[in-house]
């Protein structure tokens, strides 16, 4: 007789502790933790009553309490300050400085890769080679024999044609003026 | 229409969408952070950054058919538990000593709104660690090893956290709930 009231006692206090733990929401339990306490929350009105005491703090937890209007709208208006801010920033920088010119490098204009004076010495060097081996001539003489004949054919009787003629010699000054 | 769908015009940079999705979660959100942090500027602080990080992650936040709801709440309270911690307000264990609750001088009659007051009284005087813990357990539905994990304890520790954090709460709040219970049966 004296050792089933301190069963009942004993489970009791494992379902009080039990129910700190892991709350009135029997289906949150572990499986063996449902199955070992169901006969007694069936029979026992101590059991019942722990578990609805725990069931009553349960809902005051729920209920969410009622955020003032004002402070709602003073994080809804940050945000939305914040998300066009954000937007404002992430704008190409052209759409808001159209008259854009580009920029000159102040670094020295290369040619061809090259520095402006060795594009220069280079040039020069040309300009002496060609001199010397009289390349400008032969490039400069026509390739067609009728053309040189007619360079250096008789221009006597047409004037025009003086600015062609090698010999001044036996023309009057009127005929040259 | 549904999150999934505001949240594409989000990512496309339709602040109106974006304040569609405020008006649904931004309430709740704060409601999480003001739990768990204890402090209100602490929790404006949270539920802004967390509204702001799904504005951000709009473009790759997959829902499917759920709503933003979920995402929001873990973001949030990861964020308190960062912030709680970087404020050294992560005590160890054996130090946390629950502050003395004030009983309710006006109990009989008193307005819902009262009871919502003494409830969020009851919960910031937890110390940080109960409160979140019980927090992520209601509000984010997560199971013992989850809150475990977020929290870098064992299973065990937070099974004391919460046994302790209930039971204060069942103490302290004794006749609020008494009230539930009588008018409920």
């Amino acid at each position: 007789m004296t050792g089933e009231p301190s069963k009942i006692t004993r489970e009791l206090a494992e379902l009080d502790q039990h129910l700190a733990v892991h709350g009135p929401e029997l289906a949150r339990w572990p499986i063996s933790s449902q199955q070992r306490f169901a006969l007694l929350l069936m029979n026992n009105a101590d059991a019942q009553r722990l578990l609805a005491e725990a069931q009553s703090v349960e809902r005051l937890l729920h209920q969410e309490p009622e955020v003032p209007a004002e402070r709602l709208d003073r994080l809804r208006a940050k945000l939305l300050a914040a998300v066009e801010a954000e937007q404002a920033a992430q704008r190409p920088v052209t759409a808001l400085r159209p008259a854009l010119r580009p920029v000159r490098s102040r670094t020295p204009q290369r040619t061809w890769g090259l520095p402006a004076g060795a594009a220069l010495a280079a040039s020069l060097g040309l300009g002496l080679l060609i001199g010397t081996f009289g390349i400008a001539d032969r490039i400069l003489r026509p390739a067609d024999p009728a053309i040189q004949d007619l360079a250096s054919s008789d221009v006597d009787g047409d004037e025009s044609e003086l600015a062609f003629g090698a010999d001044f010699s036996d023309l009057d000054e009127e005929d040259t003026l | 229409m549904s999150d999934a769908s505001l949240l594409a015009l989000t990512a496309s940079g339709d602040v109106a969408a974006f304040g569609t999705l405020l008006d649904r979660h931004q309430a709740m959100v704060l409601t999480l952070a003001s739990r768990m942090m204890a402090h209100d500027a602490g929790a404006d602080d949270v539920a802004q950054e967390t509204l702001l990080r799904l504005w951000r992650s709009a473009g790759s936040l997959e829902l499917g058919n759920a709503d933003a709801g979920p995402w929001l709440r873990r973001v949030a309270s990861n964020l308190c538990i960062d912030r709680l911690r970087v404020q050294g307000r992560w005590a160890p264990m054996d130090d946390t000593v629950p502050e003395p609750f004030e009983p309710p001088t006006q109990l009989a009659g008193f307005a819902r709104r009262e009871t919502e007051a003494r409830v969020e009284a009851a919960l910031q005087c937890l110390p940080d660690r109960q409160r979140v813990a019980l927090a992520l357990f209601h509000f984010e539905d997560l199971s013992m090893a989850a809150i475990a994990d977020r929290l870098a304890l064992s299973v065990e520790a937070v099974e004391s956290l919460l046994a302790r954090a209930r039971r204060t709460l069942k103490k302290d709040l004794e006749a609020e709930w008494r009230l539930l219970l009588e008018a409920s049966s």
